[in-house]
């Protein structure tokens, strides 16, 4: 299965060299080389997760190794889903290095492959895990979508007319999605949360047990919150949406890997 | 082959707007396409005619004097005299009169490089021909592949991305920031031939809807009227702020007629969604310190200049990857032209039928190992005979009609009925049955 992730992070790796190239000279064939070798990596990756299930018996998302890549086999479904919707390879500049990054992670944390005790064969948690990564997955959307955002919007505000500013989509596509994943990922994380919490009812007797990544996951929740809450009410949009989705997002990074090895926390994997 | 393809007009380089339109205005076009049909050494017509360009297509065994035809024609028809704009002429033959067909559909010839347009009034002239039933194989053919290289152009190269007017520059601005602009509203202050046609082009991208303030209110209900718009009086510009999308601002006044502070205090009431300000007034009317404030953009004429510029550059290097694309189109066309041709026709024939005749007995001959040579040589003298017998009636029909008027539409049935022209190029015919 781990040759399958390697080849997976090659192709990746392979597809982010092309999607760069493509930035600079944007060529029908250079292209065509990226989506396909996105798409390969995808099919690969996606293969070795089937065989990972099989293997442990539970989805291979428990460990920290297999919940990053899980993240990055995400994100690559939704670019995948845009390509095909909206036909903008462009997308896939700004995709594939979050994706090359945390394969690259994956691969480097210390941590074990899959841990599988028994407590970890619950439905619950493989549902609070699942939700939790999956919004997550969203709101890294909603980041990068924040940084293109931000990289054409100051084209256009400075008027420096180069080359990427024709091929990046416009303000309000960028806007819309940006507002899309956040309102999803937003609503995946607070189901992680729930489901979270009733599962340490369950188990633990209790909804709240001020352990750091509960405490972290709730600040980060809040920032998402009051993103969500300036944007339904006061009508943030475009370059404060933006730089919020890009610090909350940098809450959640810090939630999902800092606190596990910064801070002492039961949540830690293995 | 004696047809010849011939192309003759005037377009907007070689002559003058009044040449122009004395020499085809697009309304009697059937007619003028009619009155062709009349001259006998005109086979073949199409009539284009298009506010920067009036050009007459057509094939003919004898071009000297169809082209003369059509120049007094012209002269008479329009009650112009021949003088005043035979040296505005251009007359193509063959492959240049392909070559420019080709140029001129895909926007290569047009005032406005890469607007697209052009096509469609190209199609609409054909349709007339077919409806009138003056195109035959020929220009079938070449319209077909016209629409082909024109469509080929588009994909392959990004002649039509870069917007090098004004006011095509303030549309492809407007659509980097709203994406699609069929939901949007403008609001137009003051007036003015760029402003207007900045205007037009939103419109023609499918805006929602267009308000006009103006000093006078009663040039405000005119220019409404012709935007099918609404009027307001110059004091409520402000209060409209609210409510648009999109700002062309062209007065004639010596100060800002929009400050940062009204944009300040309607961009909480806008929710913060953008707005788009084009500036086209020397001296500016919009205060440029508004383009500071989230969410609002503000370009002038000189900002508009340089995408101008910048486009420009880079449609020329597109331009010249769609010229390489034409002569590739046109060498073809040229190929293919010099098939359609009696001798050609019948080598063609006779090489179809005897592929097929070679790969049969090699097919049977490994079936049937217990024959000795002497019946395969037998079975090979049979097959070519039967070959013969059956190219003789179609060979012999072909010669005969040689020199008549209907020889290319037999040349051409020949052709597909037995599929002769690479099948790549038999997939430009759907036009037809798409029609």
């Amino acid at each position: 299965m781990y040759s399958f992730y390697q080849l997976a992070l090659v192709g990746y790796i392979f597809s982010l060299v092309f999607f760069f190239i493509n930035l600079f000279s944007a060529r029908e064939f250079v292209r065509r080389i990226a989506t396909f070798a996105l798409l390969g990596s995808f099919v690969v990756h996606t293969v070795g997760f089937i065989l990972n299930w099989a293997q442990y018996g539970h989805f291979p998302i428990l460990g920290i190794k297999s919940s990053l890549s899980f993240v990055a086999w995400l994100l690559a479904l939704i670019y995948l889903i845009l390509f095909l919707r909206f036909g903008l390879t462009i997308l896939g500049t700004f995709f594939t290095p979050l994706i090359v990054l945390l394969m690259l992670i994956s691969r480097i944390v210390p941590g074990l492959a899959e841990p599988p005790p028994n407590v970890f064969k619950s439905f619950w948690l493989s549902l609070h895990i699942g939700l939790s990564l999956i919004g997550d997955g969203l709101l890294a959307v909603a980041f990068c979508a924040g940084i293109m955002y931000l990289v054409q919007e100051r084209q256009i505000k400075r008027k420096k007319l180069t080359g990427i500013l024709q091929r990046l989509p416009s303000l309000s596509f960028l806007d819309t999605l940006n507002y899309h994943a956040l309102i999803l990922g937003f609503m995946m994380l607070t189901l992680g949360l729930l489901t979270g919490a009733l599962y340490a009812q369950w188990i633990k007797g209790r909804f709240w047990n001020w352990d750091p990544k509960e405490v972290w996951s709730v600040i980060t929740w809040l920032v998402y919150a009051v993103l969500i809450h300036q944007r339904l009410t006061v009508g943030w949009r475009g370059r404060q949406a933006a730089w919020l989705s890009i610090i909350g997002f940098c809450f959640l990074l810090f939630t999902f890997l800092g606190v596990n090895y910064l801070l002492h926390s039961y949540h830690r994997f293995g | 082959m004696d047809t010849t393809i011939v192309l003759i007009g005037v377009n907007h380089k070689t002559a003058p707007v009044e040449i122009r339109e004395k020499l085809g205005a697009s309304k009697n076009a059937e007619e003028i396409l009619l009155h062709l049909t009349q001259f006998s050494p005109l086979k073949e017509i199409l009539f284009l005619s298009t506010c920067n360009r009036v050009e007459i297509l057509f094939t003919s065994r004898m071009p000297k004097s169809g082209i003369e035809m059509v120049k007094k024609f012209l002269a008479e028809f329009n009650q112009v005299p021949l003088s005043q704009f035979e040296s505005s002429l251009y007359i193509y033959q063959q492959a240049e009169a392909v070559q420019h067909l080709f140029r001129v559909a895909s926007s290569l010839d047009s005032m406005v490089v890469g607007e697209p347009q052009i096509l469609g009034q190209i199609k609409d002239a054909y349709r007339l021909a077919l409806k009138h039933r003056t195109a035959g194989p020929i220009l079938n053919r070449l319209l077909h592949k016209a629409f082909s290289v024109a469509k080929r152009i588009r994909t392959e190269t990004k002649l039509a991305h870069h917007a090098v007017s004004v006011s095509y520059a303030a549309v492809e601005m407007a659509k980097k920031i709203f994406g699609h602009l069929e939901d949007k509203k403008i609001l137009l202050i003051g007036a003015g031939e760029m402003a207007e046609l900045a205007v037009q082009h939103l419109l023609n991208n499918g805006v929602e809807s267009i308000t006009v303030a103006n000093r006078t209110l009663e040039r405000a209900i005119e220019l409404a009227e012709r935007f099918k718009g609404k009027p307001i009086s110059f004091e409520e510009r402000i209060e409209a702020l609210g409510t648009v999308d999109i700002v062309i601002s062209s007065t004639g006044a010596s100060h800002f007629v929009i400050h940062y502070e009204d944009v300040k205090q309607v961009m909480r009431k806008r929710r913060h969604k953008p707005i788009f300000f084009i500036d086209i007034a020397v001296p500016r009317d919009i205060d440029p310190e508004i383009n500071q404030l989230d969410n609002a953009y503000v370009y002038d004429i000189d900002d508009l200049q340089s995408v101008v510029e910048l486009n420009r550059a880079k449609r020329e290097k597109e331009a010249r990857k769609a010229e390489r694309i034409v002569e590739e189109e046109t060498i073809k066309f040229q190929r293919w032209l010099e098939t359609l041709d009696v001798v050609p026709t019948i080598i063609a024939l006779k090489h179809k039928l005897e592929e097929i005749r070679h790969k049969e007995l090699n097919k049977t001959f490994s079936h049937l190992k217990h024959l000795s040579e002497e019946d395969k040589k037998a079975i090979y003298i049979m097959t070519e005979a039967m070959i013969k017998k059956i190219l003789h009636d179609p060979i012999k029909f072909l010669k005969q009609k040689e020199d008549r008027e209907k020889i290319e539409v037999y040349l051409d049935i020949t052709r597909r009925l037995f599929n002769l022209d690479a099948s790549e190029e038999m997939q430009d015919r759907g036009y037809h049955s798409k029609k």
